[in-house]
């Protein structure tokens, strides 16, 4: 039911789109129509963003933007691959020396790359419905969380240090809904603007310690 | 009302045209008018009977995880509900304004079997981060990005995550 055309392949690939080569002046050019993209993006949405009103906002020709980028969903899938990186790094869950998720800091840093790259994420989450080639690449980091908690709740539970009947793979999967809802709701939403960042991340790391049980 | 969920599953809400319900089930454009002026008004309604049946269903669940696992159950009745809810969420203020509502009500309800099981934090807090999760987890299931799971399965997990945690103490 996705699509999965080209453009798919290339939203995770690391290969560069642009078209023009990266001289100083053509990465000047491109960087702007970046930064234009997001305003745009954040401002009307990924479905009513047009390339006129990008080139608008980046001061430029509708011609210059497309001699950068052949649609909006090339310049979104730019900024994406920009991120993977990153996300990548924070999908490697730090673990205390027995082996246990360490949850707080997890939390915040996530909190912080959220809040950091907001307007992306506020896009890539609209995007989600209907599907699209967005729609993949944000099931397929998903993933990668949901793989990065499977590692390391599966040592836990073969070293003996995790509840004895876990199940790892459906824990593995709303532990990732912990992290990704919540930061949803808050920063994308605005939602829950009396609570701290340190609440949530309180609340995450007795869920995934031990519990909120007497 | 019932073509209307199935066109929403099948399309998604932009996808969904007046016409293919109309014509799903079996009643005339102007009828359907005659009820609702607009697509947006048709499924304003819809997602009313979702929240009525997800509240009423939490209300009258037992315990915790009963509410969990109804929470799924009662989701993938409203699938279609579901997707078209998360493709406006962001676009449309006034479903926004909608879905916070049904979401503190659902949560003030969760909230109401924390209290129990809990003995440090907010059950309000841990209520609406768990309204969270549900709500992403029936979204995702809706959009088929993940394998359904028996609703009593996912309800133990999260249950158990609640009460227990991940680790021994």
């Amino acid at each position: 039911m996705m699509e999965s055309g080209d453009q798919t392949k290339e939203a995770g690939s690391a290969s560069m789109r642009g078209r023009i080569p990266p001289s100083k002046r053509g990465l000047r050019t491109r960087n702007r129509i970046l930064e234009a993209a997001l305003i745009v993006f954040q401002r009307e949405g990924l479905v009513d963003a047009t390339m006129q009103a990008i080139g608008q906002e980046a001061g430029l020709s509708s011609g210059t933007v497309y001699r950068y980028f052949s649609d909006k969903a090339e310049i979104f899938a730019f900024l994406l691959q920009q991120l993977e990186k990153e996300l990548r790094e924070a999908t490697t869950l730090p673990v205390d020396e027995e082996g246990k998720l360490v949850v707080r800091p997890a939390v915040l840093s996530y909190l912080a790359l959220y809040r950091e790259h907001s307007s992306l994420y506020r896009v890539w989450w609209e995007s989600l419905e209907p599907p699209s080639e967005f729609s993949k690449a944000w099931v397929k980091m998903h993933a990668a969380y949901r793989r990065g908690f499977a590692v390391a709740l599966k040592h836990g539970k073969r070293t003996g240090i995790t509840v004895p009947d876990l199940d790892v793979d459906l824990t593995a999967e709303l532990a990732v809904l912990l992290f990704e809802r919540p930061t949803f709701t808050r920063l994308v939403l605005g939602w829950d603007g009396e609570t701290t960042d340190d609440q949530v991340a309180q609340t995450i790391e007795a869920l995934l310690g031990t519990g909120l049980g007497a | 009302m019932a073509a209307g969920l199935e066109c929403f599953a099948k399309s998604g809400y932009t996808g969904a045209r007046l016409t293919d319900i109309v014509a799903a089930a079996g009643i005339t454009t102007g009828a359907l008018y005659g009820h609702f002026e607009s697509k947006s008004a048709f499924f304003d309604a819809l997602f009313q009977q979702y929240g009525d049946a997800l509240t009423e269903a939490l209300g009258e669940s037992a315990s915790l995880r009963e509410q969990l696992a109804s929470w799924i159950v009662v989701s993938r009745e409203y699938r279609g509900v579901v997707r078209a809810s998360s493709e406006v969420l962001q676009r449309r203020p006034e479903h926004a304004a909608a879905r916070q509502h049904l979401r503190e009500a659902s949560a003030g309800l969760l909230a109401w079997h924390l209290r129990e099981p809990l003995t440090q934090l907010d059950a309000r807090l841990v209520a609406r981060m768990l309204a969270d999760v549900l709500d992403q987890y029936a979204q995702m299931e809706a959009a088929e990005w993940i394998p359904r799971h028996d609703p009593v399965t996912i309800a133990d997990g999260l249950q158990s995550m609640v009460v227990r945690g991940v680790y021994r103490r």
